[in-house]
């Protein structure tokens, strides 16, 4: 025999503005089901709480509804609060009367009647739900990162510090990413592959982590605490465990003018090359699709070479399967390719290059050792212009949102350039400045007043090849209100940051939510910013948004301490909504079994008959196969027919 | 909201259509919450049942839905390839499909089922989807006739 | 680079609408009378009105007339050749943007083709929205590979400049044919008509008619940047500059030789349109295709056109 306790949350204005929250208790108090019904202004509160383990004991409640906000907000807060009073957790449902009644409707009267429709319903729900208990589950403490840029090392270092293994899978031949790339960090002009370097190799040598470069994830199946996943690695042609560096073989390469991906297409490798000096690990890679020996099988050069024998041309690359009990996804972001903005001239301008590309021109690692150089013709540029918000801010060719870095990194080159041509002239053309972090905005201020960077308020219009081979770069001051020509020996565009390559993709063989630019979507934009709505996989860096060294440096770290939190038990409690079967109804046709994504059901026997029995630690209570029974043999805990018909059918 | 009552009187014409929901508690479920923190207003026709996916929701559902006097049958999941539990979107997409034409073979207009994807972010989408249902099903006739017609009500 | 899938939507018929331009009836008609013998070179027959009247463009853009009078008179222009069931072909940037916008316009907003449509019925006509607008450039860009293989005075070793004129590919930057900023359409064309461009760094420049002639009569504004133009123009020493609008048309053509005459400058580059330059290839009697009207001479260009070619290949065509 039920009896329901019914509290119904006045949420301060938010509920109580539009739905008279003491008439729906009055109302809901007739029910026959209802052993207590009240209204209170902040449900959630200590003082609130308080009221239901209160009514719990002096009403001997054995259900109880809580209509308030979005079960999504609060409905673990009232679980704790019913079971610290010795009523199960799973005897509680909440009505939701804010986020899907209140906040949407105009009329009080509609919004009443609505609310009170919407609470009865849980009211005969709840009187169908059965007691549950949580599922104690296994799991592995080993944790995957994906991406092996500064927040992926981060990630990885931080786990591996706190005694878990990592395999830390990075699609390139490095670790490094974007921040190997560059030439000096913001606000400090702390050389970056200096502060970097020291901890791509602390993640190299860490006992507990084992990197996997060239490598990417091919599938993953399971789920938190039991992930299976697929490593693919690329055929290299390199045996990493022979290989000294020595870097004979990219000297003797026959094959000179492969476009450097590292040197951002400002120069070329060999076929067979080290990504970086720096690299870590430093072991080259063969590019099947211009080795001579792979692709007419010819040549051989580096082979011969080698003083430690570790050329391999019959490579195909290889595929493990990892058993994982987390995963950080830090697979970081590309530069836009400007070439849309045709008034630019769409890509085909030597002069005109991106930021990561004028990076690569400053780097003493660099194609021009670090001496600015115009790419034309080799002469060090007199006067550049540096252009912000290149498919930023721009929902007509790029995208809408701001890429955050790129005012701040566009200060740091202005500086750079300075640095490197003091008679030299660097204008910046901008919309707006947006230097939020510590000592950020005092780093702008520094490249305008004491470096004499010229900041002009306004977008470029055209950039012009001249035939004396300079630029004439159309602009406007908009703080004096005039048209301004500049004839620039070279421009800066600070291209969009986007998402990677791949990244939906990616994304949809993770089982993660990707928002409408492609990046990933964290759990709650406020208040779980590392977390993903899929238990077990977690996010850091530029891949959930566009975010510098910082910000990425940090969400490494946080994302690191929800798999040590993940870790820290021996056991999992898993949700109790799960699938069962009764045997004596099921035909043991398995239809179910080839409707299960994650292959939790199983061939069983019960009185000498073949039936369906279902993995309770492999569900994670979709209920496909309960919308597929013919029979009705199968039921979902918490989802069941009787639950569900209760709340729908009136 | 007045439906036919179970006890088998013949109700008159409805003016408010009587909408059921079947959202999907990751995507569409947490889109149609994002509708009401975005304040975007949408007609009260709508009583929202969650399920854990839109696999879960069976043919069986609808036709209940039909014989206990809704109107129209919402149901809502994630997009293609962003099921949270893989393929279940799939699944529903296909025995829904199956539901339409079973629809129209008792007579109820399957138009009053409408299948649509909406994800976590699209709180706007959500909102403009109940409008549009809402307005639709006043144009159609009213389900009672074609209920009385089956004899599938009770 | 010319956009493919705006490209697939450029039908072209056996019959087609010649729009005249009015720069082009006043000043240049070598224009219109060059596309009146090149389209039937190219198997399509050019179809003209004297009922049409201008596009009402020029009155539009220098508000002397309003949009509610320009509206109907472009209305029932299209309305003339709809009778016809022929989609139009327009030869001026200024006519192309004005039926096309005024079209468009009324065809998003019935209540507006409406009230056009009761002004229209005065005098028994009906805009309908069931006809095609084009641009020459489109037409002929479609018909490239055909006016190359029926060139009979291919014009080889001539060199051009070229100038798109800002109204087309800046005013329609999504449903031109080629990209706003680096388009190669007439380059293009110029090659298939067996000539050579050349390349000038002022060659987007906008030609200043809307400064000089059109809205403010100030030439001290206008023609020091023409003279810009004519500069970068004049040093690349095409023999020519080929233009897709009878205004910029006027405005090259007329505004170089004022500031010659002037003895400010030496100016040498005369200025054709692009119909003038396909009637060219295609063999059209220089006679025919207007170029006395031209204020910088053409007579230095007609000398160096190569002959017309007694090839074996050379078609029969009937003139129209």
């Amino acid at each position: 025999m039920a009896r329901v306790g019914v509290f119904v949350c006045h949420c301060g204005v938010n509920i109580a503005a539009k739905v008279d929250v003491a008439k729906v208790a009055e109302e809901v108090g007739k029910l026959p089901e209802v052993a207590f019904a009240r209204d209170y202004k902040f449900m959630c509160s200590s003082p609130g709480q308080n009221l239901v383990k209160e009514a719990i004991k002096e009403h001997g409640l054995n259900r109880v509804v809580v209509a308030a906000c979005s079960p999504k907000m609060h409905l673990p807060t009232f679980q704790k609060a019913i079971a610290a009073e010795g009523l199960n957790p799973y005897l509680i449902s909440m009505a939701n009367i804010r986020e899907q009644c209140s906040w949407v409707t105009e009329d009080p009267e509609e919004a009443t009647a609505k609310a009170l429709d919407l609470v009865t319903r849980q009211v005969k729900r709840v009187a169908h739900q059965d007691p549950l208990e949580d599922i104690d589950v296994e799991l592995n403490k080993t944790a995957i990162v994906v991406g092996g840029g500064i927040a992926g090392i981060q990630a990885a270092l931080d786990i591996a510090d706190g005694d878990r293994k990592v395999v830390l899978v990075e699609k390139s031949p490095s670790l490094g990413g974007k921040m190997a790339q560059l030439d000096e960090t913001f606000p400090t002009l702390d050389c970056s592959q200096c502060i970097l370097t020291p901890k791509m190799v602390e993640a190299a040598k860490h006992p507990n982590i084992e990197i996997r470069v060239n490598s990417e994830v091919a599938t993953l199946d399971g789920y938190v605490g039991n992930f299976d996943v697929t490593i693919r690695r690329r055929a290299t042609c390199v045996d990493e465990e022979r290989c000294i560096g020595c870097g004979l073989c990219q000297e003797k390469c026959p094959v000179k003018n492969v476009p450097d991906e590292f040197n951002a297409g400002l120069a070329n490798r060999p076929a067979i090359a080290i990504p970086f000096p720096q690299a870590v690990p430093a072991v080259p890679v063969i590019d099947r699709e211009r080795c001579l020996k792979l692709t007419k099988d010819k040549c051989g050069a580096c082979a011969k070479v080698c003083p430690a024998d570790a050329i391999d041309y019959s490579d195909e690359g290889s595929e493990e399967t990892v058993k994982a009990g987390a995963i950080v996804v830090a697979t970081g972001y590309r530069e836009m390719d400007p070439a849309v903005y045709t008034e630019y001239g769409g890509g085909t301008l030597p002069d005109v290059i991106t930021g990561l590309q004028f990076e690569r021109l400053v780097s003493s690692t660099g194609p021009t050792g670090g001496h600015l150089k115009r790419p034309s013709d080799g002469k060090e540029p007199k006067t550049v212009v540096f252009t912000q918000c290149v498919g930023s801010r721009d929902p007509s060719r790029g995208h809408e949102y701001c890429s955050g870095i790129c005012c701040m990194y566009t200060a740091k080159h202005a500086m750079l350039y300075r640095h490197h041509v003091p008679d030299g002239k660097a204008y910046v053309s901008y919309i707006d400045i947006r230097s939020p972090g510590k000592s950020y905005e005092q780093f702008v201020r520094r490249a305008i007043e004491e470096e004499d960077v010229r900041y002009l308020r306004g977008r470029v219009g055209r950039i012009m090849r001249l035939k004396s081979g300079k630029y004439r770069v159309f602009t406007e001051d908009s703080l004096v209100g005039r048209p301004v020509a500049i004839d620039a020996d070279m421009v800066v565009l600070a291209s969009a940051v986007e998402p990677q390559a791949g990244a939906v993709e990616l994304a949809q063989t993770l089982g993660i939510a990707y928002d409408a630019d492609g990046f990933y979507s964290e759990a709650h934009p406020k208040l779980k910013p590392v977390e993903t709505a899929t238990a077990g996989v977690f996010l850091a860096g530029a891949c959930q948004g566009p975010k510098d060294i910082p910000a990425s440096v940090q969400q490494g770290s946080a994302a690191a301490s929800k798999v040590l939190s993940l870790f820290a038990r021996d056991t999992l409690k898993k949700s109790p909504q799960v699938a069962k079967v009764d045997p004596t109804a099921c035909t043991g046709c398995l239809t179910c079994s080839y409707v299960c994504h994650y292959s939790a059901i199983e061939q069983s026997e019960f009185a000498g008959r073949q039936v369906a029995e279902v993995v309770a630690g492999k569900c994670q209570g979709c209920g496909a196969c309960a919308a597929t029974c013919k029979n009705k043999a199968i039921a979902l805990a918490q989802f069941s027919d009787d639950e569900v018909f209760e709340e729908m059918l009136r | 909201m007045t439906g036919p009552s179970r006890d088998g009187e013949t109700p008159k014409m409805k003016e408010e259509p009587k909408i059921l929901g079947l959202l999907c508690r990751w995507c569409s479920y947490a889109g149609a919450d994002l509708a009401g923190t975005s304040r975007f207003i949408y007609p009260p026709n709508v009583r929202i049942v969650q399920v854990p996916c839109s696999g879960r929701v069976d043919p069986v559902m609808i036709f209940k839905a039909f014989t206990e006097g809704y109107d129209g049958v919402l149901v809502s999941g994630c997009h293609p390839g962003d099921c949270h539990y893989g393929t279940g979107n799939c699944h529903a997409r296909r025995k829904l499909a199956v539901a339409r034409r079973l629809l129209e073979t008792v007579g109820v207009d399957p138009d009053r089922m409408h299948f649509t994807w909406v994800s976590a972010a699209e709180g706007r989408k959500f909102a403009e989807v109940c409008a549009k249902f809402t307005e639709r099903l006043k144009t159609l006739a009213g389900t009672e006739k074609t209920l009385a017609r089956t004899g599938l009500a009770s | 680079m010319p956009r493919q899938e705006r490209l697939d939507q450029v039908k072209v018929s056996d019959r087609m609408f010649m729009f005249k331009p009015c720069v082009g009836e006043n000043k240049y008609p070598g224009i219109i009378n060059s596309i009146m013998h090149a389209m039937p070179r190219l198997g399509v027959e050019p179809v003209e009105s004297d009922e049409q009247t201008c596009c009402g463009g020029f009155l539009t853009f220098t508000n002397v007339a309003e949009p509610t009078s320009t509206m109907p008179a472009v209305a029932r222009n299209v309305a003339i050749a709809e009778e016809m069931g022929l989609d139009i072909v327009t030869m001026c940037n200024g006519c192309y943007t004005f039926l096309t916008e005024f079209t468009h316009f009324m065809d998003q907003r019935p209540p507006v083709k409406k009230v056009v449509n009761t002004i229209l019925s005065m005098i028994g006509r009906e805009y309908k929205g069931t006809q095609q607008v084009y641009h020459a450039v489109e037409v002929f860009y479609k018909l490239k590979d055909r006016i190359a293989e029926r060139a009979v005075r291919p014009l080889d070793g001539m060199k051009f400049a070229t100038h798109y004129g800002c109204h087309y590919l800046n005013g329609f930057k999504n449903e031109a044919i080629d990209d706003a900023f680096m388009p190669t359409v007439l380059e293009e064309l110029i090659t298939a008509c067996g000539g050579t461009p050349v390349e000038y760094e002022a060659q987007r420049e906008c030609c200043g008619t809307g400064l000089t002639q059109v809205i403010l009569h100030k030439e001290e504004i206008s023609l020091p940047h023409c003279q810009r133009k004519f500069d970068s123009l004049n040093e690349a020493a095409p023999d020519a500059v080929v233009v897709q609008c009878p205004y910029c048309l006027a405005q090259l053509d007329r505004m170089q030789h004022k500031l010659n005459w002037r003895k400010i400058t030496d100016y040498k580059v005369p200025v054709i349109h692009l119909n003038q330059l396909v009637a060219l290839a295609l063999g059209v009697e220089v006679e025919k295709l207007g170029f006395g009207a031209h204020a910088m001479s053409l007579d230095r260009f007609v000398e160096k056109l190569p002959p017309l070619e007694k090839t074996a290949g050379a078609r029969e065509v009937p003139v129209g």
